[in-house]
């Protein structure tokens, strides 16, 4: 393990299964439908609006991941875009618009706000193009103090009013089935993008962006529209959230939402299109377990977080093909010689070591 | 044009702290490629652990503290790097930054528990209080000092990694690890000795800093993002990019608070936009990277 290069993009391995099929579209209806119906039974109503934060969560994670799993760019910015997302609703509450019309619209002047950054900023990329996210995000969290219309610290309240098919938003029940609603359909929509010939571009501009060129794609025009697609899938996750806490603040806009978005994302493994999902469910619920019980949440947050970093490198996700590499899978699965290496962070085939961090 | 002097002094000043955090960082990240998001946190503990003990009584406890302040995080810095980065420098360096980030959050709960989350207030020490009178401007003293451990800290560094056998090490470790471990660098121990050493000057830098400002729990965030925009503006890796580029950012803020003052808060943001937009590289970065050739 002492000579390791630092530098992995090389290694990607040159004859690949071909990709398993994915769970096929048709079962995420009734997999929302049914988590749908089941969770208002099961859950209290302060679990409920856990719950609900959780779903919006994961849509945020899910489009984050457009960036960091399937395109492989940086960005320490999201929350610009759920900030926007959010603040788009904000102003139009007194629109008379439905609800799920002014979600739409926060996602669309989301993606409108991303689409403008990414053209102007992809002339850098890397580490240096996450450093311009972070910049342009801090710069409209300031912009919230400085325009007098968006009301700085004392943000907008009185969100959750209006209705959906004569159903109240302001109800626990019916805004978590709303959400539910909101984000299924932004997921199946994500989802069908992953397979379609547009992810697989966007992969191949992940794996190796020379010769994404080389084969003629245009690499740059799939990075503004990769980073499109996540700015306004998050801007309808920042829309919901705005919606369902009733109130927004600048905070939306902090550097520290984007860092625990990417946190999610990792920690269910940017490698698979769920991983995303699975890491913000932890996140959301681990967060909201620890801080009722302890007065130091952040160091149990952070000390849960190292924890799962260390074990699984590769996420959640990953945690199947590390038991099965496990001597005790092994066991378990009846093998006596393992056919994969015991798994660490450095296999060649796990996506997220071939991915444009890498600083050579 | 009066102004212009004191502009240079405060904003050389100001980019002081800022030099010092992002050198740490930037040779972490050139030698080990983590983006250490800790180092925010190293920079608050030693504030705090500055703040904790400083009576104002003479200059040499000062100065003790402040080497107090360096040695507590470097020991904070040590622990993280043999319990935690090394584990991972393998994994890539997305591992490693959800690593620095959980790291981040565990040192400021960390922080909370020991020391409270009450903010705290120390005083100038009596030997660097008030202000002098030059060029017909005046001129705080503390930033005089600032500049001149600045100017040291610059100095040290320069000579460390130009000038001594271990620099030499470093800068083959960083250009390439595989060549250097076959060549018989202990490319392990460089990597800690790299991470004491900025854990340790971010720790000073903290405790510099504590007598200029509210030391919180919000410290480590207020700084460490202005040190990300300083080590890529400058050009990741380079140290002589750190400190032109802190001194280059700082001295353009205070020089644009002073004209511009509607700007004020973004022109940090505005200069590291225009520099990137220009030469996306960095200022001392090397050749443009792969991935930019394929547009």
């Amino acid at each position: 393990m002492t000579i390791t290069p630092t530098n992995t993009q090389t290694v990607s391995s040159p004859i690949r299964r071909p990709r398993r099929s994915t769970i096929p579209v048709v079962q995420v209806v009734p997999i929302f439908v049914v988590f749908a119906a089941i969770t208002p039974v099961v859950a209290s109503t302060s679990s409920l609006f856990v719950w609900t934060t959780a779903m919006i969560w994961v849509l945020f994670a899910l489009a984050t991941n457009v960036l960091f799993g399937w395109s492989g760019m940086l960005s320490f910015g999201q929350a610009a875009y759920l900030g926007v997302g959010g603040y788009t609703v904000a102003l139009l509450r007194d629109s008379g618009l439905p609800p799920f019309l002014m979600v739409v619209c926060g996602g669309i002047s989301a993606g409108v706000f991303a689409a403008l950054f990414s053209t102007a900023a992809l002339r850098t990329s890397g580490v240096e193009f996450a450093v311009l996210t972070l910049v342009f995000s801090q710069a409209l969290w300031l912009l919230t103090f400085r325009i007098k219309s968006l009301r700085g610290d004392d943000g907008f309240s009185g969100l959750s009013e209006g209705t959906i098919f004569g159903a109240e938003l302001a109800d626990d029940t019916n805004r978590f089935l709303y959400v539910v609603a909101m984000v299924g359909m932004c997921v199946y929509i994500l989802l069908r993008l992953r397979q379609s010939t547009l992810g697989a571009s966007m992969a191949a501009v992940r794996d190796d962006p020379l010769r994404a060129a080389a084969l003629g794609l245009p690499v740059r025009r799939l990075e503004i529209l990769a980073f499109t697609i996540a700015g306004a899938f998050t801007g309808i996750a920042g829309g919901l959230l705005a919606q369902h806490q009733g109130t927004i603040s600048p905070r939306l806009f902090s550097w520290l939402i984007s860092g625990e978005v990417i946190v999610a994302c990792l920690i269910g493994g940017m490698a698979y299109f769920w991983g995303p999902a699975m890491g913000a469910l932890v996140f959301v619920f681990a967060n909201d377990l620890l801080f009722g019980a302890t007065n130091s949440p952040t160091f149990y947050i952070g000390l849960v977080f190292l924890v799962v970093v260390i074990a699984l490198p590769g996420g959640l996700g990953s945690s199947p093909k590390v038991f099965r590499g496990s001597r005790l899978g092994r066991i378990a699965l009846g093998r006596t010689r393992g056919v994969r290496q015991r798994s660490s962070g450095a296999q060649p085939n796990q996506a997220p070591e071939s991915q444009g961090e890498d600083p050579s | 044009m009066d102004d212009i002097f004191p502009i240079i002094v405060t904003g050389t000043a100001q980019g002081v702290p800022l030099f010092v955090i992002a050198s740490g960082l930037t040779l972490i990240y050139g030698v080990m490629h983590v983006l250490n998001f800790a180092h925010g946190a190293y920079f608050m503990i030693g504030a705090f652990v500055f703040a904790g003990r400083f009576t104002n009584e003479n200059l040499l406890q000062y100065l003790l503290l402040i080497a107090l302040g360096g040695a507590v995080v470097a020991v904070v810095g040590l622990l993280c790097e043999v319990l935690v980065f090394r584990r991972l420098y393998g994994a890539g360096s997305q591992v490693s930054l959800l690593a620095a980030f959980a790291l981040s959050l565990m040192l400021e709960g960390g922080t909370r528990m020991v020391w409270g989350g009450i903010p705290r207030t120390t005083q100038y020490p009596d030997t660097f209080r008030g202000a002098t009178e030059l060029f017909g401007a005046r001129i705080s003293i503390y930033d005089f000092f600032l500049i001149s451990v600045g100017l040291i800290i610059a100095i040290g560094l320069f000579v460390l990694i130009r000038l001594t056998t271990f620099g030499r090490q470093m800068r083959a470790v960083a250009q390439d690890r595989t060549m250097s471990l076959a060549l018989g660098v202990r490319s392990k121990r460089i990597a800690t000795i790299v991470f004491v050493l900025g854990a340790f000057l971010a720790g000073a830098a903290g405790a510099l800093t504590g007598p200029t400002t509210s030391i919180d729990l919000g410290l480590g965030g207020s700084y460490i993002i202005p040190a990300f925009a300083v080590i890529i503006v400058g050009g990741v890796g380079s140290v002589e990019g750190a400190l032109v580029a802190s001194l280059l950012l700082n001295i353009s803020e205070s020089a644009l608070f002073t004209y511009a003052p509607a700007l004020s808060g973004f022109s940090f943001y505005i200069i590291v936009a225009v520099i990137l937009m220009v030469r996306p590289q960095g200022l001392f970065g090397g050749h443009a990277r792969t991935a930019g050739l394929a547009r």
